[in-house]
């Protein structure tokens, strides 16, 4: 078998550990998506046309404007913000991309 | 050295509402600061170029998104096909930081097309229920492997010689 590889087009730049916080930050955020997926379909049954915005320990907030949405985001404290995870599925229709 | 990135399937919906095919996504940072947002990303390989979709360009850009002029400017292009029509975006360069399995981060430089809202405000129709996509210019950096029992997505770069 031969593997071809095309021309590679974009820049990688220095890989780094991340430091105590933003492991913390980045696995407090993989929890509220993992909470996300594991649980889409019972949120988007209860919340069928509304962003979800969830942060902190899954606090689950559901907004039917996603501009307001984005503004409780922004207005939530730094710890908070750092848990967000905004949930936003499609509700209908199949993606033609 | 190998480097492996890996992603969940996501269950897309179907028009009746039922669940529909599992979907491979990658999870993306767009910087590494407290208050950066994670977007994740489809993996496409039908697309030329990373685009962020509606709902996720206002997430990372916040209300500023909403006010940008995507039909001039030196970045302004037009896209056809996502979303089965044509469409407006604006390329912008921008850093993508991915995860490794070993957890160490790294950012990709790339354009990223932002594209343009369909209809102009928020909503759950026109293009605002169509996700951001990882395209070729980003995934033909790596070796893509896509496993459907037991569900697994991974971009793999692999060492030169």
């Amino acid at each position: 078998m031969t593997t071809i590889h095309p021309a590679r087009k974009v820049e990688l730049g220095p890989s780094r550990t991340p430091t105590a916080a933003e492991q913390a930050d980045y696995e407090a955020r993989e929890r509220n998506h993992s909470f996300f997926l594991d649980n889409q379909w019972e949120l988007f049954d209860r919340h069928p046309r509304h962003w979800l915005l969830i942060y902190g320990e899954q606090t689950v907030e559901a907004f039917e404007d996603p501009l307001e949405c984005i503004d409780r985001r922004d207005a939530l404290d730094e710890d908070d913000r750092a848990t967000v995870w905004i949930g936003h599925p499609p509700r209908s229709g199949i993606w033609i991309l | 050295m190998t480097r492996r990135v890996t992603g969940p399937f996501i269950e897309a919906v179907a028009g009746d509402g039922s669940p529909h095919s599992l979907t491979p996504f990658v999870l993306v940072r767009f910087g590494l600061g407290r208050l950066d947002p994670a977007i994740a990303m489809l993996v496409d390989t039908g697309a030329d170029t990373t685009a962020l979709g509606p709902r996720d360009a206002l997430a990372l850009l916040g209300r500023s998104y909403l006010d940008v002029d995507f039909d001039r400017g030196p970045g302004a292009i037009k896209v056809r096909g996502y979303g089965g029509s044509d469409g407006s975006a604006l390329v912008s360069p921008m850093e993508l930081w991915l995860r490794d399995t070993d957890e160490i981060d790294f950012p990709v430089l790339l354009n990223v097309a932002i594209t343009k809202p369909s209809p102009a405000q928020p909503g759950d129709h026109g293009n605002w229920q169509l996700p951001s996509l990882l395209g070729r210019d980003i995934l033909s950096h790596f070796d893509l492997a896509l496993s459907y029992n037991p569900p697994s997505v991974s971009l793999i770069e692999v060492a030169t010689v």
